[in-house]
This record gives C-alpha cells, sequence and structure tokens, in this order.
C-alpha cells in the first residue's frame, strides 16, 4: 500500500485539488445564493425536492470527470519518469504495481466527490434538510460508485492506450453513462434498426445516471436500491480484471 | 493463486446477487394501475360517453423490450408478453389485427422519459412534461389513449372524414400544418391568446349566463381568426380539438378522480389561458369546449358522433 500512500500524497500536493476546491466553493455560491435560477419548460424551479436532483446531476458528472482528469497520467507518467524501474528491482507484480496506482486514482478522486458533497451538505443545512444530512454518507458511496468506475477505467486503459485515447474513450462512456436514460428513450423512440444499434451500444454502457438519481432519491427519503449497488460493483470488478489482462511491455 | 481464486468467488457473488435483485419483465405496479384504471368504469360511465368501456381494449405497455398485454380473461385481468409492436415509446391507440388496442410506455420508462425530457423539449410530450408522474398518472394516460381507441374504433371514418390535410391520416403531417401555419403567424397567434383568455373565464366562471356570453365573445374572436387560415388548417384544428382534445378531457376527469379537484385545478384549468406552440393547446381548448358542453349541454355527448366539431356543437347550445 506503499505505493499507494504516496501515490496520493504526491495528488494532494499538486494543483489539481486546490482546483477542486475553489470549484466547490463556487458551486456553494451559486447554489446557496439567488443566481442558482433553474427553469423547467420556462417555470422556476423554487423547491429543494426539485433542485436536488439537479444539483446532485451536477455533482455526480463534474465528480467523474475531476475522476478522468485525476486518473488519466498516472500510471503513464510513471513509467515516462522511468520510476518504474525502481518497482521491478523490488520484485514486485505489474499488477500490485498497476492496481495500487490505480487505487490511488481512486482515492484521490472520491476525495474530490467528498468535497462537493460536503457542499452539498452545507447546502441541505443552509435549506434546513437535516433529514438530507443524515443520509449524505450512502448517498456520497453511491454516487462513489459512479466515480470508481469512472476512474478504475481510465486507470485500466492508461496501461496501453495513451493519454488522448484513453480521455476520449473514458469521456464517451462517462456521457453515455450519464446520459443512459435519455439515449435509451431516444432508442425507444426513434424504434427500428437506429433504435436497436442504440440499445446495443449502451449495452456495454454502465447506467451512470441510475447511481446519480438513485442517491438523490434516497437523501429525499426514498430507499437504496441493492440491485444498484451490486450492479455497480459488479462492474468496478468487472474493469479491475484488466489490471491483470494489461501489462506494459517496458516491465 | 489462493488470491486470485477468492477474487474470482467474489466475482460469482456480484454476478449472483446482481441478477438476483434484479427485476425482469412488467412489474406488477404496471398490473395494478391497469386494475386501478379498469376500477373507475362506473365514474367514467357517469360522465356520459355512449358504450365505451376500457375493458375493450387491450393495454399494451413497452417497457424497452416486449410489449407486455394488459387485458380482461375470465374476468381476471392478465398479463401476456409478446413482441413489440412499435418499439417506440409512445402513448396512442393503434389498429392490430382489426382492432384498436392501447400502447403506453411502461409506468418506469414513462417516469424516465419525463425526467429525461424535462429541460428541454417536453412541450409536446405530455401534459405532466414538468410535473411528478407516477401512478396516478399512468391510469388517466391510459384513459386517454384508450378514448382514442374507442373514437378510431366507433368513428374512424367521420372523425378522417372531417381532415382535409395533404396526408388526412398522418398525424404528423397535421402537426407539420398547425407548425406552419398558425404558430409562425403573428395575427393568429394574437388572436388565440385572446381567446384563451375569454375560454378560461368562460370555463370558471359559475354563472351559466356568464358562460354563455363568454362563448358568445369567443365564437366571434374565433371566427375573425379562422378568416386568417386556410380550410385545411381549420380542419386540422378541428382535429385535434375534437378528437385530443375530448380524449384530454377524460383523461383531466380521470385524473381528478384519483388526485382529487385542487390537483386537476393546478394541473389542467390553470393552464388554459395559456397560449402554446404545435398541438398541445388543440388538447386544452378542446377539453375546455368539452367542459363548456358539460355546463351547457348536459347530455351533449349521447349521439355525439364526430359529424360537426365541439365548436359547432357549443355555438348550437348557446342559441337554445
Amino acid at each position: 500500500m506503499e505505493i499507494m500512500i504516496t501515490a496520493v500524497k504526491e495528488k494532494v500536493r499538486r494543483k489539481e485539488l486546490y482546483i477542486i476546491g475553489g470549484i466547490a466553493v463556487l458551486l456553494l455560491f451559486f447554489l446557496s445564493s439567488g443566481e442558482s435560477s433553474l427553469s423547467i419548460n420556462g417555470k422556476m424551479i423554487t423547491d429543494f425536492s426539485m433542485m436536488l436532483p439537479v444539483f446532485m446531476t451536477i455533482i455526480h458528472f463534474v465528480s467523474c470527470m475531476l475522476a478522468i482528469v485525476l486518473s488519466i497520467g498516472t500510471i503513464g507518467k510513471e513509467y515516462e519518469r522511468k520510476t518504474s524501474h525502481l518497482i521491478w528491482i523490488r520484485g514486485m507484480s505489474q499488477l500490485k504495481y498497476h492496481g495500487q496506482l490505480a487505487l490511488s486514482n481512486l482515492a484521490v478522486s472520491l476525495l474530490a466527490q467528498a468535497v462537493f458533497f460536503a457542499v452539498l451538505g452545507i447546502f441541505c443545512i443552509g435549506q434546513g434538510q437535516t433529514v438530507c444530512l443524515m443520509r449524505i454518507v450512502p448517498a456520497y458511496l453511491m454516487v462513489g460508485l459512479s466515480t470508481g468506475m469512472i476512474s478504475l477505467l481510465t486507470s485500466v486503459l492508461s496501461i496501453v492506450l495513451p493519454e488522448f485515447a484513453v480521455g476520449v474513450i473514458s469521456t464517451s462512456v462517462l456521457t453515455g453513462g450519464v446520459f443512459h436514460g435519455l439515449l435509451e428513450i431516444a432508442a425507444g423512440t426513434v424504434g427500428g434498426a437506429s433504435g436497436k444499434v442504440l440499445n446495443y451500444m449502451l449495452s456495454v454502457v454502465p447506467d451512470l445516471n441510475g447511481n446519480a438519481k438513485a442517491a438523490s432519491d434516497f437523501l429525499m427519503g426514498g430507499f437504496l436500491s441493492i440491485h444498484l449497488i451490486l450492479k455497480g460493483l459488479l462492474v468496478i470488478y468487472l474493469i479491475s480484471w484488466f489490471l491483470l489482462i494489461f501489462k506494459k511491455k517496458e516491465a | 493463486m489462493r488470491g486470485r481464486i477468492l477474487y474470482g468467488i467474489l466475482g460469482v457473488v456480484l454476478a449472483a446477487g446482481t441478477v438476483l435483485t434484479g427485476s425482469y419483465g412488467l412489474s406488477e405496479r404496471n398490473m395494478d394501475i391497469y386494475k386501478e384504471a379498469l376500477s373507475l368504469q362506473k365514474q367514467v360511465d357517469e360522465l356520459g360517453f355512449d358504450g365505451f368501456s376500457l375493458a375493450d381494449y387491450k393495454v399494451r405497455c413497452y417497457d424497452g423490450s416486449y410489449d407486455y398485454v394488459l387485458s380482461i380473461s375470465n374476468g381476471k385481468a392478465v398479463k401476456e408478453k409478446e413482441k413489440s409492436v412499435l418499439q417506440a415509446f409512445v402513448g396512442t391507440a393503434y389498429e392490430i389485427d382489426g382492432e384498436y388496442q392501447v400502447i403506453v410506455p411502461s409506468v418506469e420508462r414513462f417516469q424516465e422519459m419525463i425526467s429525461a425530457l424535462r429541460f428541454g423539449a417536453g412541450g409536446d410530450l405530455t401534459a405532466f412534461s414538468d410535473s411528478e408522474y407516477g401512478s396516478e398518472e399512468q391510469v388517466a394516460t391510459i384513459w386517454h389513449e384508450a378514448t382514442h381507441a374507442w373514437q378510431f374504433s366507433r368513428y374512424e371514418k367521420e372523425i378522417l372524414n372531417r381532415v382535409k390535410a395533404k396526408d388526412s391520416d398522418s398525424r404528423g403531417s397535421l402537426g407539420e400544418v398547425i407548425a406552419n401555419d398558425v404558430d409562425s403567424n403573428p395575427k393568429v397567434v394574437s388572436f388565440y391568446e385572446q381567446e384563451l383568455e375569454i375560454l378560461k373565464k368562460a370555463v370558471l366562471v359559475r354563472s351559466i349566463d356568464d358562460k354563455k356570453a363568454y362563448v358568445l365573445q369567443y365564437k366571434k374572436l374565433e371566427e375573425e381568426r379562422r378568416h386568417l387560415l386556410s380550410e385545411k388548417v381549420v380542419s386540422a384544428e378541428e382535429y385535434y380539438e375534437n378528437v385530443e382534445g375530448m380524449a384530454y378531457y377524460l383523461e383531466s376527469k380521470v385524473y381528478e378522480m384519483e388526485k382529487g379537484t385542487d390537483a386537476y385545478s393546478r394541473q389542467y384549468l390553470d393552464a388554459i389561458g395559456t397560449y402554446t406552440e404545435g398541438t398541445h393547446k388543440y388538447y386544452t381548448i378542446g377539453m375546455a369546449k368539452c367542459l363548456l358542453l358539460d355546463a351547457l349541454q348536459e347530455d351533449w355527448k349521447a349521439g355525439f358522433d364526430f359529424s360537426e366539431s365541439l365548436s359547432e356543437l357549443l355555438y348550437e347550445s348557446i342559441e337554445q
């Protein structure tokens, strides 16, 4: 776990988390001031129960985007700097090395997400929604499934692909996952062959939006779906197997 | 090695748990909604539609993969899985094997649609685009589409005879006619805004004499507006008012049965005075005319066979 802890400390020292902190402060200002005027079909949303899903969607998307940003260069840079040779000397396997680096990416991504959820918690307090506050940790973990999936996917892809390709693939999966419901509706509305093609593509993209929706429903007093939790963990588990399959030639 | 075996077992456990906790096929909630819709038959009968029974029409719930056909067999509500007819998330009445059937998305899919389209183009999707969509709303939707099944099963010829648009059996082209000739004409829009304001007053006022006075004002404005439009456009408008307006009226009444008068007023009556682009305004206008007919000519539904428009019937009622 030494490598993981070192990698996390390095990321925390660097500027990304301060940028995240800055974004979080801006988000808090945006949420709590009168500037956060959202509307649906021309009608302003002011009710907390309608604002919360919107904010959860934003936090979910930003957290996953940041997971890509924080995870994309970690493994590649280790090889660029040739620090990987110091690892092979010690007889550590690629699986263990890449696994710890991937875990560090995951940890930092979840830390970034925690900053946003702290902002959300402050917003809930400001709105007098203490019930939401009591439920914020499980909701955080629910969204953490999406963040974990995207972070881990980015990490494993970065073992074998250049940064640009990893960015494109991860962002495409994120976009497909966040808009999964909308794309399913589009596939169903269009119908026919186009609809079928879209459905097949969607079948390989996890429904990330489902996690965000489950989290906001839970915050509003609903129940968490065991099925969604297990499904999220299963996806993370399946992605993790690529840490074993993908290897760097330099090693 | 032991670690990998344990990790493999973890995967099997996760996979098994995911499969076992998933729900497949049509949820029981949709069957409950169908039964709830059927249970309202007696109250719907009191509205006066001749020979209209929900149980006469199969209801196909599309979940994205299959149609689940809900119907009554030997007095019991049953469900059968079939290959999807339209493979699309639409609410409609569609002719299948010589009979009209109701097609709706499953309630879960409808909720996803509402949620997904909430921030954009949901205008013409449904009356519920910017409110919560639940079981009661799905009951109302089923009755709306069943109204179409009833209309076209009985009065298809009469309905289509009155339509003089280019492709008389294509609702899509009628929609284009509205967009091109109505919504893009500022003079027509201006007339509509005045008409809708008067229409809302007519619906909400209690006095019958005041209602008649407002209807007379509305009639004058409508006639002036229609001088600006071709016969094709007027017939397209009347089609939507008659067919969709009547279905919307029944939907609103079912909604009131399910959710009470306050919710019904907020959802349906408040919107009467507002002009919207597209065809949805005719749903509201047609519904308003049905409500006015309820007040001015109680038995208007008996014998209404779509050979005349709701407007014509309404204006006849104030002359009596």
